[in-house]
């Protein structure tokens, strides 16, 4: 492959975690055999992270920003690794907008749930997810009656949680409907019930199959469709690997996915240890939580207390802000994020917290730019950027002070057009 | 009525100095294969269509009759703006203006019927969102507006909006808007913007320079950064070509997208640096958005079509209140663009227009309405207002319990097209025809 190992594991970190730990890099670099081995060990440690921290069951009064704070603590946590990548995922693939639901500990209740299954079972949790209250009400099941039921849910239940569109019909949509109708969540407790007055009494035909169904059939049915394991198998591909798979990759993790009873781990495991995945680097533009959480790792740590000021807001003007998903269907891999928007932003933001930077320090034998592109764990970078890099660490170096020269250094670095990638 | 203009804003001369946007990179910014990954069919490496570009720009525009408002503008056709509203997630029209004298409606609508203070009467047949009513005089309304074979998820009607393609069965890789930008020819170095949503697949062009601008928030803060030696550092790293240590594990396609995303941003933020980002007589949300697309087409550069997606108005549950909620916020997000317009001596060169990807069932479930297909859509501009288009009919409803559409989006792109004074034959396959009562 050719690769160094520091380029290799940073890969395996961007991917697997949300951003590479530029230490954590370090570690599995260290005595490694080469660069593949390397990139083994950090692949099997990500694999064996366990859930990071969970937020407490109750909120302070400033509940929007502790919870905002808290998951992005969880994501830029050094130890945070396909556990944290996998809640993420699930977050954006049952995409929940808090804009409808509100109620921030209804939508942390939700978190949760993806951390508990992030790579658990697909099937209990697309059970759960079914009478998840956050998803209820942003999908409107809450208060959907057999006599006026709403299609909301259903229909996404099929689009975009598990078979994929052009797979059911619009009966298929009305008749979902019918049969979830009934229940009511309270939106203080998130208690969910159901009321046998407002369900169906008779019999529907749901993608096939006829009878008296409710919430587990409708499940039951939707799993046993044979695009599901492969949709969601190709959907869990695309997100790590960063492109689509060839039909007969995704057949095959679909059947991996079957025959595993839809556990998610055998899965990823196909996937991050598979071929591709160690060669398909820096082919999908970041995302801008991915830019966000790489970021704070380069600046990290601060000359100030820590997570003073980091503002999280920032994410909503970079558009991806948690529960905040532009529409039902998440956040997508898309070159939306390589746009101008971006890019200002990103040096705005770059600017704004370079000040509570640690100036940076090249170790012996090295130079500045080095630092900073380890510092960043960015090891592929174009002439080009390289050569802007030395100016920044050069031709100030008389008058400018240290700090200035870093922050420099760090904002071309995190702003270049290589560091746009994943 | 044309005021000069403001002091703070660059000349077009200044803006072009130092904008730097060759028209071929910029028209890459967005041209991937966005419309494909939004319909969830194709890898994001979708192959470029191997169709030639277009190769028929006009020489010039469209000779066209004049609008019905006294005054045009100097530049006459090529002056013109069209202002997009994409009102997200199925704005339901018939909120917008109510057939609430028709009896069969009201039945269909009784579960969510609108409180009688959400609403202005206009005649027997017709009420209006009461917080449209500031607007009555200079707003047109278009009904059934839709498709001819509408599907009913929002990935799949959004793509067809964006593209431009009604029956979801052609493969253009461009937007409709963006399109529209690759036919004015080459010499804007800023064809089209969109603003506070970040990136549009609706102005996905060939070759024309189409950007996205973040907030007003993050504008004010970078114009303001006075360390601007990062600005050409960072354009200097756009120029770079295929070598470096590693780099060929890059996507070449996305590099080079990265690299003329990072171009046009640090290019606009050198010819933009005279915005003010005021937003002072402008309500919040899309007040803001608008505030700068106000002091974008005072700019004089060349943008020809601004885009801004707003609001949420999937409304499944709890229309009764949220509907007119964002009908009054809109109401007042265009009254106070209006004022500002008028005030600058625009008010003759700007077009706007909601689009959505589609409308709400006539049927309500317990507390809104599920996904429909025909709406209703708002141009305010020198128009002829009022009402526009043809009733849709509640007593023939399809198997999914929705109306026909009356106006085919190709009419409706087809106004806005002539407005900009381009020929609909080319823009979209199977053309289309403006709606004639409209006097665009």
């Amino acid at each position: 492959m050719g690769s160094s190992p520091e380029a290799l594991v940073a890969h395996v970190l961007r991917r697997c975690a949300l951003g590479p730990d530029p230490a954590r890099v370090a570690r599995f670099v260290q005595g490694a055999k080469d660069a593949r081995s390397a990139a083994n060990a950090a692949i099997e440690w990500t694999l064996q992270t366990s859930p990071q921290s969970i937020l407490p069951a109750q909120m302070p009064k400033d509940g929007w920003d502790a919870g905002l704070k808290g998951w992005v603590d969880n994501l830029t946590s050094p130890n945070a690794g396909l556990h944290e990548r996998m809640t993420w995922f699930w977050h954006g693939h049952f995409a929940t907008g808090s804009d409808k639901v509100g109620n921030l500990l209804l939508l942390h209740a939700q978190q949760q749930l993806f951390r508990t299954h992030a790579l658990g079972n697909y099937a209990t949790l697309l059970r759960q997810i079914v009478t998840d209250p956050a998803m209820m009400l942003y999908l409107d099941l809450s208060w959907s009656t057999a006599e006026a039921p709403n299609e909301n849910f259903a229909r996404e239940l099929m689009e975009l949680f598990s078979i994929g569109p052009g797979q059911y019909s619009e009966d298929d949509v009305k008749a979902g409907a019918l049969a979830l109708a009934g229940y009511v969540v309270d939106y203080e407790t998130g208690k969910v019930t159901k009321d046998p007055k407002n369900s169906l009494g008779g019999e529907v035909i749901f993608l096939g199959r006829r009878g008296r169904l409710g919430v587990d059939e409708v499940v039951d049915t939707v799993l046993k469709h044979p695009n599901c394991a492969p949709n969601i198998a190709s959907k869990i591909y695309h997100h790590l690997v960063g492109v689509a798979p060839s039909s007969e990759r995704a057949a095959k993790l679909g059947q991996t996915f079957r025959s595993a009873n839809f556990e998610i781990r055998p899965v990823v495991e196909e996937v991050v240890r598979g071929e591709e995945f160690l060669s398909s680097r820096m082919n999908r533009p970041k995302f801008p939580i991915e830019w966000f959480v790489q970021a704070l790792h380069a600046l990290r740590p601060f000359r100030t207390d820590q997570n003073q000021d980091i503002n999280p807001w920032v994410l909503q003007q970079l558009n991806q802000l948690p529960y905040r998903p532009p529409n039902v269907a998440g956040w997508p891999i898309s070159s939306r994020w390589l746009a101008s928007d971006q890019h200002m932003t990103r040096l705005a933001y770059t600017r704004s917290l370079s000040w509570k930077m640690q100036p940076i320090v090249a170790a012996p034998g090295s130079d500045l730019v080095s630092a900073t592109l380890t510092r960043c764990s960015l090891h592929e970078v174009s002439n080009r950027t390289l050569d802007v890099l030395r100016n920044a660490a050069l031709a100030t170096a008389g008058n400018a002070d240290e700090l200035t020269i870093s922050r420099r250094l760090i904002t071309a670095a995190l702003c270049s057009p290589e560091f746009a990638l994943a | 009525m044309n005021e000069p203009r403001t002091p703070e804003v660059v000349s077009r001369r200044q803006f072009l100095s130092m904008v730097g946007l060759t028209t071929a990179s910029a028209a890459t910014i967005l041209a991937t294969a966005e419309p494909a990954d939004a319909a969830g069919k194709k890898s994001t490496k979708a192959k470029k269509s191997t169709k030639a570009a277009r190769a028929a720009t006009p020489s010039g525009p469209i000779p066209l009759d004049p609008p019905t408002s006294a005054n045009t503008s100097p530049s006459g056709v090529a002056g013109r703006t069209l202002v997009v509203i994409e009102l997200q997630g199925g704005n339901d029209g018939f909120s917008m203006l109510i057939p609430s004298g028709d009896g069969r409606f009201r039945q269909l609508r009784d579960r969510v019927w609108l409180d009688p203070k959400d609403m202005v009467r206009l005649d027997d047949r017709y009420s209006l969102a009461k917080g449209l009513s500031p607007l009555l005089g200079n707003l047109a309304l278009i009904e059934g507006v839709g498709v001819a074979k509408p599907e009913l998820s929002h990935t799949e009607m959004m793509t067809r909006w964006w593209r431009g393609d009604p029956d979801g069965t052609d493969t253009y890789r461009t937007g409709f808007l963006g399109r529209c930008c690759d036919m004015f020819g080459g010499t804007s170095p800023i064809a089209a913007v969109s603003v506070g949503g970040g990136s549009t697949p609706a102005l996905i062009s060939e070759r024309a320079a189409t950007v996205s601008l973040p907030d007003v928030g993050s504008l004010r803060e970078l114009t303001q950064d006075r360390d601007d030696r990062m600005r050409p550092s960072l354009s200097a790293m756009t120029e770079g070509g295929g070598e470096g240590p590693g780099l060929e594990t890059f996507d070449a396609e996305l590099l080079s997208l990265a690299r003329s995303g990072l171009a046009s941003g640090m290019s606009l933020l050198n010819g933009l640096g005279g915005l003010t980002g005021k937003t002072t007589g402008y309500p919040d949300g899309l007040g803001s958005s608008l505030s700068l697309v106000r002091e974008l087409i005072s700019l004089n550069v060349g943008i020809r079509i601004l885009h801004v997606p707003w609001g949420s108005f999937d409304t499944h549950t709890g229309q009764r209140w949220s509907h007119p909620d964002q009908m009054n916020r809109l109401g007042a997000a265009l009254v106070a663009f209006r004022a500002d317009l008028v005030k600058h001596g625009l008010s003759d060169r700007v077009l706007v227009a909601t689009t959505s990807e589609f409308g709400r069932r006539p049927q309500a479930n317990a507390g809104g309405t599920d996904h429909g297909t025909a709406t209703v859509t708002a141009l305010m501009g020198p128009i002829r207002n009022g009402r526009h288009g043809v009733a849709v009919d509640f007593n023939r409803l399809d198997q999914a319990g929705n109306v026909a559409a009356t106006v085919p989006m190709n009419d409706y792109y087809a106004t806005l097209s002539s407005w900009l004074g381009l020929p609909i034959s080319e823009l979209m396959k199977g053309g289309g025809s403006a709606i004639a009562s409209i006097g665009v």
